[in-house]
């Protein structure tokens, strides 16, 4: 049981406080779902039930906090630490060793277990994670996801009453969200374990159907508390909260569902709802139109790439690729995490070469394989956006961090600021020029990150993982802004495991499965195709999904966006 | 390429105890500081050629031992002439030591002062340029044939505190982050068009200059954040389940005996008898 009074706290050093009036219990063995925006107050709420706030994160905390009966200002962080573990939203701050299996015993060791529990836990937690086999492997060496499941796997492990995650599933591929959403909700039922997990929105559906209890938080309020139905069928607080709702709840409520005990949040139950819906009626026939992509020339060719990292063996991380893309196009990449993806874009910048000779990589007509190509003038033509923010940004202010690039490519001083001042203004954040970059959000890392990119007027544009760890207005923020470049003739990769996203903004998608590109075609095709997608650990939105198990009314199986589904049922219902 | 960190190989080093191989290289680079004769440290660097041999010791990271032993030469030159005068010869004559082989600048110098190189000076530079690279080949090779989490069991063992050992971990844990950082920071700079092709050595502070801000900064961040991460994975709760067993063998024992019996018989001719002094 967790029982939290807290009547305000704000950080040191801050005049706004950051948490008010929170009062609420949270009853054993529940799970519950903690939602809101980016900078809503959700990690700093975490925080204090350990009792790293206020003890380490230094702030007033007026009020008290009990975790499993231990008062967090009569007991260290250590000792609640046996009660209640907590998975941390950036991983790399919670690996503590220097191989996976060291990393993952570090707390059922540091619990005194008996030795032979101890190893039997860490092969139980590494095998839910997927991560069996990755024993003897350098945390540092690996994917952004497996890091993330490395980090749940060290407290999976500990097996503590509570665990609490703080956007545990935002690094991972679709099926990776599944399987560690089951994993959960399985210690819950066997253990009893409360769980408590904080999410901003991009990861809704997998949440919704895997919690009996939503709180929503904004400005470091509880302003709802309650079912995952009744809030979601609280449209004007959806709306207020800007909050992203189960895409077959957004539809049901589009079409008029009254009663909020029947408001559909799974594709099982959406598929039932439609049913009711329907009566047997059908939907009419759709013939869609053949929209071939356009393809102009082409701006990459990629032939038999080859990548291993050094090691004993090599981790062979591109097995062959061959490769297209073409001028204006606006294309996802995606895969499970460790399938290649961010490798490919590190060799397409110039940033890794090709391990075999007879590689051949052109960008825009010049040969990025050849290693007397320099990086620089790689990025006339090409550039690369990295996954996590913090990696890219190293400016102290926000104007001196998208000046560096345009300085380094020789511009006068007023082209310099003219198009800094554009790239800013892209995404709204020309007014905290002078801000200091550490002290940002992590939404407004990413804008800037991508800022100082773009400003650099590349032909061909790699995003990495855009949208990880932002809320949903954000997430469609970045991929507008990434929609209009494209417009204007950019060509545009985004790599992502946001499904929705790629589904609503993409014109083709390149899927790869362990160093190799195993679907390529337009989006509506490759998201059409679920079995494939499930060998690299992908799955179709969930409206995607509801449109294939609802093949037998009529709808076509590669619907893509809940506008779309609505549409079709308003102009061929029949 | 990975640096400084252990990498899997079926060598004797690699299934040498963890603890034994410490002894062995402290051993080594007690010898190795102590001596200022060039003839038994040169002994020194050839042992730890053969070790580096034997371990299959990664060639790439001959380039930290290039980059260390350049940085010492011109630290050196900056300082050797102002070791002139002191007084550690006890071997040679002293009036061999103190005779002046060069002047760089003339008494009466301004600021500076009367500067010159002597015999002494240049054979200490000599004792040290020949220990550089034994440390860092034997210290190498530790890093790279020893898991850094073997040694430490075999430390809780041995009953050392786990609080020592942790701390210790730690910041062992840090040297390769840190040049993981700075990798990762350079591959930014690069993608925005930083180069640091220059001979400028003002040209190249000012280029690199952009790195001390965010690697300083992540560096207190990811120290606070570690601590705290540590905390709430029960650090420092209770007894610490010790998770493997070791046992040293006789090879290990010999090792061990020889190691720190050469450290003393070392000891007791360098202070008895100036044995490996100049």
């Amino acid at each position: 049981m967790i029982v939290l009074n807290i009547k305000s706290f704000r950080y040191l050093h801050e005049d706004k406080l950051t948490l008010k009036d929170i009062r609420l219990k949270i009853r054993e063995g529940s799970v519950t779902a903690l939602l809101g925006e980016t900078g809503s107050g959700k990690t700093t709420l975490i925080l204090t039930l350990n009792g790293v706030i206020p003890r380490y994160r230094v702030g007033m905390l007026d009020g008290n906090v009990v975790c499993d009966g231990l008062d967090t200002k009569d007991h260290d962080t250590e000792e609640i630490a046996r009660h209640i573990g907590i998975v941390f939203d950036d991983p790399t701050t919670q690996i503590v060793s220097l191989t996976v299996e060291e990393d993952v015993t570090f707390g059922p060791a540091n619990l005194g277990l008996p030795r032979e529990e101890v190893w039997r836990r860490v092969e139980e937690s590494l095998e839910a994670v997927r991560l069996k086999g990755f024993n003897q492997r350098n945390p540092m060496e690996l994917s952004g996801g497996e890091q993330q499941r490395l980090s749940i796997a060290g407290i999976l492990a500990m097996r503590p009453k509570i665990i609490v995650m703080d956007e545990p599933i935002a690094f991972l591929d679709p099926i990776g969200k599944s399987e560690v959403l089951s994993v959960i909700k399985e210690l819950n039922e066997k253990y009893k374990t409360t769980i408590l997990i904080s999410e901003s929105g991009s990861d809704i559906e997998r949440i919704a159907e895997n919690v009996d209890r939503i709180l929503l938080i904004r400005d470091g309020e509880i302003i709802a508390d309650g079912a995952p139905r009744e809030i979601f069928a609280n449209q004007e607080l959806i709306k207020r909260t800007r909050l992203r709702i189960p895409q077959v709840a957004e539809l049901a409520l589009r079409l008029g569902i009254s009663d909020p005990n029947s408001l559909p949040l799974s594709v099982r139950e959406g598929y039932e709802y439609l049913i009711r819906l329907f009566k047997k009626r059908k939907i009419k026939r759709i013939v869609r139109e053949e929209r071939p992509i356009s393809r102009k020339k082409p701006i990459i060719e990629i032939k038999n790439l080859h990548y291993a990292y050094p090691g004993v063996p090599p981790i062979e991380a591109l097995r062959g690729v061959n490769l297209t893309i073409y001028d204006g196009e606006m294309l996802g990449l995606i895969g499970q995490n460790g399938s290649g993806k961010t490798t490919l874009s590190y060799i397409l910048v110039g940033l890794l070469r090709p391990t075999n000779p007879d590689a051949q990589v052109i960008v825009d007509g010049i040969d990025v394989a050849n290693k007397k190509t320099t990086v620089r003038e790689i990025i006339n033509h090409i550039n690369y956006v990295f996954q996590n923010p913090k990696n890219q940004l190293f400016s102290q202010t926000v104007i001196e961090e998208v000046r560096y690039g345009l300085r380094n490519q020789g511009l006068s001083d007023e082209e310099v600021d003219r198009k800094a001042k554009e790239a800013l203004d892209l995404f709204e954040i020309g007014e905290s020029k002078d801000s200091d970059v550490e002290s940002l959000p992590l939404n407004m890392k990413t804008f800037l990150a991508m800022a100082s990119t773009i400003a650099m007027d590349p032909k061909v544009l790699i995003i990495d993982e855009p949208t990880t760890g932002l809320d949903w207005d954000s997430s469609r923020k970045v991929a507008k802004v990434l929609k209009r470049l494209n417009e204007k003739g950019k060509t545009i990769i985004m790599i992502t495991h946001n499904m929705e996203l790629v589904a609503e903004f993409t014109d083709r998608l390149l899927v790869m499965n362990n160093g190799r590109i195993i679907m390529d075609g337009p989006t509506r095709d490759v998201l059409r195709q679920p079995e494939k997608l499930r060998e690299a650990y992908l799955e179709p939105p969930q409206i995607t999904r509801l449109s294939q198990i609802a093949e037998d009314l009529g709808f076509p199986s590669d619907v893509l966006t809940v506008d779309e589904m609505h549409a079709i049922i308003n102009k061929n219902m029949v | 390429m990975v640096f400084l960190e252990y990498q899997w190989r079926d060598t004797f080093f690699h299934r040498l105890n963890p603890v034994v191989k410490a002894v062995l290289f402290i051993s080594i680079s007690i010898l190795n500081t102590l001596w200022l004769d060039t003839r038994l440290t040169s002994i020194l660097l050839l042992i730890a050629i053969v070790f580096a041999y034997i371990g299959k010791y990664p060639k790439q990271w001959l380039t930290i031992i290039y980059i260390m032993m350049i940085t010492f030469v011109i630290t050196s030159l900056l300082i050797l002439p102002y070791l002139g005068t002191t007084a550690v010869y006890k071997v040679y004559p002293e009036e061999l030591m103190h005779r002046i082989i060069f002047v760089i600048t003339p008494e009466g110098t301004p600021l500076i002062g009367y500067v010159y190189l002597t015999v002494g000076s240049i054979v200490w530079l000599l004792a040290r340029l020949v220990s550089i690279p034994t440390l860092l080949l034997v210290w190498g090779m530790f890093i790279y044939s020893t898991k850094v989490s073997d040694f430490f069991e075999q430390l809780l063992n041995l009953k050392v505190p786990f609080l020592i050992i942790f701390t210790v971990r730690a910041a062992y844990r840090f040297i390769p982050i840190m040049i993981r950082k700075i990798n990762t920071i350079m591959s930014a700079q690069k993608l925005r068009g930083f180069e640091a092709k220059t001979k400028n050595p003002i040209t190249l502070v000012k280029k690199y200059a952009p790195i001390t801000y965010p690697l300083a900064s992540y560096l207190v961040t990811i120290v606070d954040q570690v601590s705290i991460s540590t905390k709430t994975r029960a650090f420092g709760s209770g007894n610490v389940t010790i998770l493997k067993d070791f046992k040293f063998t006789i090879s290990d024992y010999l090792i061990c005996s020889c190691s720190i019996s050469a450290v003393v018989i070392a000891l007791y001719l360098l202070l008895v008898y100036n044995v490996g002094m100049i």
